[in-house]
């Protein structure tokens, strides 16, 4: 049946295309590992300060992992500024990366190249560009002035609390049984078979949708 | 304005009758379905979102608790039930929330734990949560219907309970892609093969569905709203009768019962009352004012409730809105100024309020393309940067379709007006909130979530970019478009899974 000049196969085709490419995207992104933290420079979730001024500072004695792609840095705000990172061996840069301005929540995360090869004893500085209005606050653990992260203001209270993240070892789809397990608990009704249910409400979802534009247009 | 044409089995037949089921068997099948996609895609996002992990979800079920459960209204002090403090405590609330780096529980352990505490939290004969903290300025519309599900699930645990209340908010998130269905066909009434990309579109938006799969007065804000924009473009496709002036006189009375955002809303609506009220005079006369007359009092009538209770009970006349309206600060050209670099960027001569920050890509188009649970669920960088494409190109279809059309936009000048004031309302109402409290938080509620109400106008776009591809390719356009809302939604929960459960 035509409508409005187009046949149903130029319809079918696009939603054949869709699905497979939709298909096809799907299983690229399942082939895929999931980041996992490969290093934490500490437990601590403390409060270091809070500050609304640029900020830069460098914390000493840091390890550096290999492969790590990104650097996850605990700093609270709204409405996060552009962070820099730059990892420093014996003054050299070896990593480094930026993270616009626009990021929320209470880490931001700062992809780098990864290394080959583990660094230890390594030197992490990081900036926080605010403009003077937004604050943010540093979170970390408390040390003494020595061991503490070091701006050009002086020490910091403390160590901020920064992960190392690297893709796992293995694919979503491997890992696929254990997601499956722990979606099944604490909620109403615990098991497994929520995963078959989401699956099902999302097949319908995509099945009613095709039928509808089949039905509407086709 | 020229007649609907003929179109596909959902084209437009306007009811004659005035009974209610009469209009009900009117409404398209199209409609229906989009509503049931838009009710699967929720209760999805409901299973997959654990409990408490969307914004104050867990002052707003308090806020039931207390309603449900002692017939009272929640304060803003005091401490929530020692049930769902156990659950807050078992599901490891404040680790998990807005740190990313922890998870949900995943252990049998944590299970059993849980299990065994909803069960004494169950038993317990504690009544209500007096404490509902940010939720208890809310008025109690939404929180009275969720109180239905939650008292049919009394005998489950806490869990059953929010599980049954966030699926009634999945039927919100129906409603609300049915109305913008029928909101875009009266506003499109030429284009009926494009109503499906419209009302199809809604129903997949993620942020719909994230938001109404849980339990939160958004979901049902959304929906009323809605409906208030169906009801003033019908109203200006076909007249205002007396019935329309008192649906949409009662829309804006629950909008306004339902949650305080709606307050933006409002003056839209209430301006295309007025104008439909002057353009039906001159056929009607003194009738359109008596009809109008009848709708402003139903419309005002919540409010009027709301002074008279407060001034009875020694409070201060608008309640917290007073103490809100206490907070403001600064010049109003300085407030002026901010509500317009929250959207747009700076003007010449404005004070940079966001420095370094293009807040209507970083706030907006980000925050709407994917930021999940407590805004700590992101994608990753580049995505955001690629959703640019797509929704340039139908950016730019949208704006050919108003191009070539701009003839007949002319004569339908007020309504747009009036759809305008009723999105710039709720905007500038978000902007004025979040002026509160800056420049210590810069954009307190710049999240998109407050911006949903206006789907509608999101439903007419994707339509018109649909329309703007041509007659000939407008349905492939249209089934791409589709598609793609297909892919961000499972992609968002995909997302959201790898957050939680990864």
């Amino acid at each position: 049946m035509a409508l409005h000049g187009v046949t149903d196969a130029p319809l079918k085709i696009a939603l054949g295309t869709g699905l497979v490419i939709g298909v096809a995207a799907l299983g690229i992104t399942l082939s895929q590992s999931p980041i996992t933290v490969a290093e934490v420079s500490t437990a601590e979730h403390g409060l270091l300060g809070t500050t609304t001024q640029k900020l830069s500072a460098c914390q000493s004695n840091e390890v550096l992992p290999r492969e790590t792609s990104a650097i996850r840095l605990r700093v609270e705000t709204f409405i996060g500024p552009k962070v820099a990172v730059e990892v420093l061996a014996h003054g050299r840069v070896i990593a480094h990366g930026e993270r616009e301005s626009g990021w929320t929540g209470g880490v931001v995360t700062i992809p780098v190249e990864p290394l080959s090869m583990a660094r230890s004893g390594v030197e992490l500085c990081f900036t926080l560009f605010l403009n003077g209005d937004e604050s943010a606050e540093l979170v970390g653990e408390r040390t003494t002035g020595a061991l503490a992260a070091q701006s050009r203001f002086g020490p910091l209270a403390g160590r901020v609390r920064v992960e190392y993240l690297r893709p796992g070892r293995s694919s979503w789809w491997s890992l696929a049984p254990a997601v499956a397990r722990r979606m099944g608990l604490g909620r109403a009704w615990s098991g497994t078979w929520n995963v078959l249910l989401v699956f099902g409400l999302m097949g319908g979802m995509v099945l009613l949708c095709s039928r509808m534009m089949l039905r509407e247009w086709g | 304005m020229s007649r609907p044409q003929a179109g596909p089995r959902s084209s437009p037949q306007r009811p004659t009758g005035t009974s209610f089921r009469e209009a009900l068997r009117r409404v398209p099948v199209a409609a229906w379905l989009c509503a049931a996609v838009a009710c699967l895609n929720a209760a999805s996002w409901s299973i997959i979102t654990p409990p408490f992990e969307v914004p104050d979800e867990p002052e707003h079920v308090a806020y039931v608790k207390q309603l449900a459960e002692t017939g009272h209204l929640p304060t803003q002090h005091g401490n929530f039930s020692s049930e769902e403090v156990l659950a807050l405590r078992d599901l490891r609330l404040q680790t998990v929330a807005e740190k990313p780096e922890y998870q949900t529980i995943s252990s049998q352990a944590q299970e059993e734990r849980l299990q065994h505490d909803l069960a004494v939290g169950e038993r317990s004969l504690e009544k209500g949560s007096e404490y509902a903290g940010v939720a208890a300025s809310q008025p109690p519309l939404y929180y009275a219907l969720e109180a239905i599900p939650y008292s049919l699930g009394a005998g489950g645990t806490l869990l059953d309970r929010i599980e049954l209340m966030r699926l009634l908010s999945a039927l919100m998130g129906g409603l609300t892609a049915l109305f913008t269905f029928l909101f875009v066909r009266e506003a499109l009434p030429r284009v009926p093969w494009a109503w499906l990309v419209g009302g199809l579109g809604v129903a997949l938006v993620p942020l719909l569905g994230f938001m109404s799969g849980a339990v939160n007065p958004d979901s049902m804000l959304y929906a009323v709203t809605a409906a208030t924009f169906y009801a003033v473009a019908r109203a200006f496709r076909s007249g205002l009768t007396r019935m329309h002036a008192v649906a949409l006189g009662a829309l804006v009375a629950i909008g306004l019962t339902t949650k305080l955002n709606f307050v933006g809303i409002a003056p839209g609506a209430l301006l295309g009352l007025i104008v439909l009220s002057v353009r039906a005079a001159r056929t009607l006369g003194r009738a359109a004012y008596i009809s109008l007359a009848i709708a402003l009092a139903i419309a005002i009538s919540p409010v009027a409730l709301y002074v008279v209770a407060h001034v009875a009970s020694g409070a201060p006349a608008l309640g917290i809105v007073s103490s809100a309206i206490d907070l403001t600060h600064g010049s109003p050209l300085g407030e002026i100024s901010y509500i317009w670099q929250l959207y747009l960027p700076r003007l010449p001569g404005m004070h940079d309020d966001f420095a370094g920050i293009f807040t209507t890509r970083q706030i907006w188009f980000n925050g709407y393309v994917g930021l999940y649970g407590w805004l700590d669920t992101p994608f990753p960088g580049w995505v955001y940067w690629f959703a640019l494409i797509p929704a340039g190109l139908i950016a730019a279809l949208c704006v050919r379709a108003v191009v070539a059309s701009a003839g007949a936009l002319k004569g339908r000048a007020l309504e747009l007006a009036v759809y305008c004031v009723m999105g710039g309302g709720l905007m500038v109402l978000v902007g004025a909130d979040s002026y509160i409290v800056f420049p210590r938080v810069g954009a307190e509620y710049g999240q998109v979530r407050y911006l949903l109400p206006m789907l509608p106008l999101l439903g007419a776009a994707l339509a018109l970019a649909a329309r703007g591809a041509g007659r000939r390719w407008g349905p492939i356009v249209g089934a791409v478009i589709i598609m793609l809302f297909i892919a961000h939604d499972i992609f968002s929960q995909l997302q959201v899974v790898a957050r939680f459960y990864g």
